[in-house]
C-alpha cells in the first residue's frame, strides 16, 4: 500500500473513527484502525463489536492495500504534525511508514485480514432523511437516556421508522423525551420477514452510537442520509461515511402510558431567562447532591425559583411567567430541566402541570410542521 | 478554659453481657471468642477468667489450656451491638459530643454540660449509675482535661473504676506511669526510649525536646507534648463518616456461590441498617473480595440516586460479585457504601413506578423492632441460617 493524503483529513478521520475504538479491549486489534486504500480514497474503519464506523477520505493511491494501525498512537502523531501532505506506505510485515515533511515514523501494524468485518445490514426498513433533522432528533432525546449500566434497555433510544415519520424516545425513568420528524418514503423489504419482525414497533439504538453519529452529521439543510434498520442492526449511511451499530435487545417500556393526556395548570416562560435563572441557582447545589429546585408562582405573575443546600446556602431567582390555572408549587431536578432547555431553540417554553407529584410536560412553543413534535415529560421530586 | 473530657470504657463488655443474660455464669470465668476448631481467638474474657491469664486476642486453644474450667461461648455480635447502642444512647443524654471509639468505649466532651449536670466527676458517677441500673453492666470512667489523659485514667482502676485527673494534678498523675502508656508508644519506641534512659512518663517530660526530636523525629515532639499531658484533639462525634462498610472473614474459605451471596445479603443488610441509623444515604457501592491466597480486589459502582436500603445495595453488590472471575475459594467479603449525603434522599419520583415508600417504611419498622427486641426478632428467610456469618 502506498497513499498520499492531507494531514488534516487523515487526522480528523482517525479521530472520528477512533472514538468507537474500545479503550481497554483484550483483543489488541480492536484498539486499531483499519486503513484501506483503493480507487482514489483511503477508508478508515474502527469497531468495538458494538459500534462500527467507516469513513473515506480523499487520497492519491499509488499502490492499493490495507493494514491496521494503533488508533491512539497514530492519532497522537498526526495531531502534532504540521498541515501538509502525509505519505503512508506499508511493507510486507505490516510495518507502516508515515512521512510528513521532515518527520518520519515507522509503526508496527497488524494484518488487515485479522480486522473484524463490519456486519452486513440487509432487509428490514429504511428511509432517507435530512442529516440536520436526524441530528436534531438525536440532540433532543439522547441526553435523557439512562447512564445506569444495570438498565441496559434504557441506555439506548427507541427509534421508530413509521409511515411518513421517524420517532426517537429516550427515558431514564425520571424523564422522557419524545421527538418526531416527518420522514416520507419509508421502504420495507417485504420478503425479509425475519429481519423485519418487531422492527415496526421500534428498535433500541445504543446512545453511544447515536452520539458518535451526531458528531459527524451536518446541521445544514440539503444533506441526506439513509437509515436502515433490521432486527439486530442499524446502519446509517451517507456520502463518505457509514456507521453500523448493534441494537439493544429487549422491550422498551410503554412510554405512551406515562405521557399526561391533560393538564390543570400551564406556565409559559422565556426559554433563555428560565435557563439562565436555573443555571445560576444550580451553582449553589453541590455536585452529586439532589439538585432540587422548587418552582412557585407568585400573585404578581412571577415564578420563584429556589434552591437550597444545607451547607452552602440558598438561591432565589425570579422570572416572569404567564400562568393558566391555579398557583404552582413543584420541585424538579434542575439538571433535568437544564438538559432540555439548553437544546431548545424556541424562544418560549410551556410547562403543563397537574399536581406536585404528577409528571409535568415541557414543550417548546413553536409553529410545528406537519409530522413534527417534541415533548419532554419530567417527573417531579418530592417536596418534603 | 479547660475542657472536661470523659472516657467511658465498658468492663469486659462481651463477657459481662453473657453473664447478664445467663445469671448462672456470674462469678465464673467466661471467655467469649472463636472456637478452637476455627482457629479462633478470644474476643473478651470476664475478670474471673483474666485471673487465669486469659486475655483478648489470645488463641482460644491457649485460653483453654490456661483455664480449663472456663465457660467458652461464641461471639454474638448482634446482641453486643444492640447493647452498645443502648450504652451510647445513655452517653448522649449528657452531651451530643460523643465519639465512639469502638463498640464498648467512647469519649465525651462534657465541658458545656457541667452547668446542667454538675462537674465531670458527677457526670461520670451518673453515667456509671445509669449503666448499672438500666443495663446491669459496669463501666470504668476517666475524667480529665483531654482525651489522652481521660483514656489513661479510665484504664487505671478497672473494673467499675472512676479516676479523675484535675488540670492541676496532671504532672503528678503522669510522673510514675511507664512510657508504654503514652499514646503511640509500642515495643519499638519503648526500646528507643529505654536506651535514652527514659522509663517513666515523668522522665520523658523532663527530657529536652531537642533530644527526643533527634532520636524520634516529629514523633518525638508529639511524645514530649503527651508526656506533659498536652493533647488538644477534639472529641469528634462520628456523624461525618466518609463511608460505611462491613466485612467478614470466614472461619473456612468458601467457594459456594449461593453461600457467598447469602453473606453479601447479610452484609448489605447490616450496612443499610447502619446508614439509616446514622441518618445518611450513599451512592457508591463497593464490593471487597479476598481470595484464599490473599489476593484482594475491590469493585465499585455508583447509583444514580443515594440509598440506605438493603434491597438496593444487595443487587449491586451481587452483580459486582458475579462479574468477578472466581477460580479460588473466598476468604473475605465486604460491602461498603460511600459518597454519603446526610438525610433521606430527596426523592426523585419515577415515571413508571408509582410513588412507593413502603420499602423505606418497612426498613424503619424493622430497625425499630430490632432496636427494642434485638436483631433476631425479624429475619429475612434467606438469612435464617446465620451460622455462616458472624
Amino acid at each position: 500500500m502506498k497513499v498520499y493524503c492531507r494531514r488534516k483529513d487523515l487526522y480528523e478521520g482517525v479521530q472520528t473513527v477512533g472514538r468507537v475504538v474500545s479503550g481497554r479491549s483484550t483483543l489488541p486489534i480492536l484498539s486499531h484502525v483499519l486503513l484501506q486504500a483503493a480507487e482514489g480514497h483511503l477508508r478508515l474503519v474502527a469497531t468495538d463489536f458494538e459500534v462500527g464506523m467507516d469513513i473515506a477520505i480523499p487520497a492519491t493511491v499509488d499502490v492499493e492495500g490495507a493494514v491496521t494501525v494503533p488508533a491512539r498512537i497514530v492519532g497522537d502523531i498526526l495531531g502534532s504534525l504540521p498541515d501538509s501532505e502525509v505519505a503512508l506506505s506499508v511493507d510486507e510485515n505490516n510495518v507502516v511508514e508515515l512521512q510528513c515533511l521532515r518527520s518520519e515514523y515507522t509503526i508496527r501494524g497488524l494484518p488487515a485480514q485479522e480486522f473484524p468485518k463490519l456486519p452486513e445490514v440487509q432487509g428490514g426498513r429504511s428511509v432517507e432523511i435530512e442529516q440536520a433533522l436526524l441530528r436534531q432528533l438525536i440532540n433532543e432525546t439522547s441526553f435523557a437516556v439512562s447512564t445506569d449500566e444495570t438498565r441496559a434497555l434504557l441506555t439506548g433510544a427507541l427509534t421508530v421508522l413509521g409511515d411518513g415519520f421517524i420517532k426517537m424516545v429516550a427515558t431514564d425513568t425520571h424523564r422522557l423525551a419524545v421527538s418526531s420528524m416527518p420522514a416520507p418514503g419509508l421502504q420495507v423489504v417485504a420478503e425479509a420477514d425475519e429481519a423485519e419482525a418487531g422492527v415496526d414497533s421500534g428498535v433500541i439504538i445504543p446512545a453511544r452510537a447515536l452520539r458518535e453519529l451526531a458528531r459527524v452529521l451536518t446541521a445544514e439543510a440539503g444533506e441526506k442520509l439513509q437509515i436502515h434498520i433490521t432486527r439486530n442492526q442499524v446502519l446509517f449511511r451517507m456520502e463518505g461515511m457509514s456507521l453500523v451499530s448493534r441494537l439493544i435487545d429487549g422491550q422498551f417500556p410503554n412510554f405512551e402510558r406515562v405521557i399526561p393526556k391533560e393538564y390543570q395548570k400551564r406556565l409559559v416562560m422565556n426559554t433563555q431567562e428560565l435557563l439562565a435563572a436555573l443555571r445560576r441557582a444550580s451553582s449553589i447545589l453541590p455536585r452529586d447532591s439532589a439538585n432540587r429546585v422548587v418552582l412557585r408562582t407568585t400573585e404578581e405573575g412571577l415564578l420563584d425559583i429556589t434552591a437550597e443546600a444545607g451547607e452552602v446556602g440558598r438561591a432565589h431567582e425570579q422570572i416572569e411567567v404567564t400562568r393558566e390555572g391555579e398557583a404552582v408549587e413543584i420541585a424538579f431536578n434542575v439538571r433535568y430541566m437544564m438538559d432540555m432547555l439548553s437544546i431548545t431553540e424556541a424562544e418560549s417554553v410551556v410547562i403543563e402541570l397537574t399536581g406536585a407529584l404528577n409528571p409535568g410536560v415541557v414543550k417548546p412553543v413553536s409553529e410545528e410542521a406537519e409530522g413534527r413534535s417534541y415533548l419532554y415529560v419530567l417527573m417531579p421530586m418530592a417536596i418534603q | 478554659m479547660a475542657r472536661t473530657i470523659l472516657h467511658v470504657d465498658m468492663d469486659a463488655f462481651y463477657a459481662a453481657i453473657e453473664q447478664r443474660e445467663r445469671p448462672e455464669l456470674r462469678g465464673k470465668p467466661v471467655i467469649v471468642g472463636g472456637s478452637v476448631e476455627d482457629r479462633g481467638v478470644v474476643s473478651a474474657a470476664s475478670y474471673e477468667a483474666r485471673r487465669f491469664g486469659v486475655h483478648s486476642a489470645q488463641p482460644t486453644a491457649q485460653a483453654r489450656r490456661l483455664c480449663p474450667e472456663g465457660v467458652f461461648l461464641p461471639v454474638r455480635p448482634h446482641l453486643y451491638r444492640q447493647v452498645s447502642r443502648q450504652v451510647m444512647a445513655i452517653l448522649r443524654h449528657y452531651t451530643p459530643l460523643v465519639e465512639p471509639l469502638s463498640i464498648d468505649e467512647a469519649f465525651l466532651d462534657v465541658t458545656g454540660s457541667r452547668s446542667l449536670f454538675g462537674d465531670g466527676e458527677a457526670i461520670a458517677r451518673a453515667i456509671q449509675a445509669r449503666i448499672r441500673s438500666e443495663l446491669q453492666l459496669t463501666a470504668s470512667v476517666g475524667v480529665a482535661p483531654n482525651k489522652f489523659l481521660a483514656k489513661l485514667a479510665s484504664d487505671l482502676r478497672k473494673p467499675n473504676g472512676l479516676v479523675v485527673v484535675p488540670p492541676d494534678q496532671v504532672a503528678a498523675f503522669l510522673r510514675d506511669l511507664p512510657v508504654s502508656r503514652l499514646w503511640g508508644v509500642g515495643p519499638a519506641t519503648e526500646r528507643q526510649l529505654t536506651r535514652l534512659g527514659l522509663r517513666t512518663i515523668g522522665e520523658v517530660a523532663a527530657c529536652p525536646v531537642a533530644v527526643l526530636r533527634l532520636r524520634l523525629g516529629a514523633a518525638g515532639e508529639a511524645l514530649h507534648r503527651l508526656a506533659h499531658g498536652e493533647d488538644d484533639r477534639p472529641v469528634e462525634p462520628d456523624t461525618e463518616a466518609k463511608s460505611i462498610g462491613r466485612e467478614t472473614t470466614f472461619a473456612e474459605d468458601i467457594g459456594n456461590t449461593a453461600t457467598l451471596e447469602r453473606v453479601l445479603l447479610a452484609l448489605a443488610e447490616e450496612v443499610a441498617a447502619r446508614l439509616r441509623r446514622k441518618g445518611v444515604c450513599g451512592r457508591t457501592i463497593t464490593l471487597k473480595l479476598r481470595f484464599a491466597d490473599f489476593t484482594t480486589l475491590t469493585r465499585a459502582r455508583s447509583l444514580s440516586e443515594p440509598t440506605a436500603l438493603a434491597e438496593t445495595i444487595y443487587p449491586v453488590a451481587r452483580d459486582l460479585f458475579r462479574a468477578v472471575e472466581r477460580d479460588r475459594k473466598v476468604r473475605l467479603l465486604g460491602v461498603t457504601v460511600s459518597n454519603l449525603t446526610p438525610g433521606r434522599p430527596a426523592r426523585q419520583l419515577n415515571l413508571f413506578v408509582p410513588l412507593d415508600d413502603r420499602r423505606e417504611r418497612l426498613a424503619e419498622t424493622v430497625d425499630a423492632l430490632r432496636e427494642r427486641f434485638g436483631d433476631a426478632i425479624v429475619q429475612r428467610a434467606r438469612l435464617l441460617r446465620r451460622d455462616h456469618f458472624r
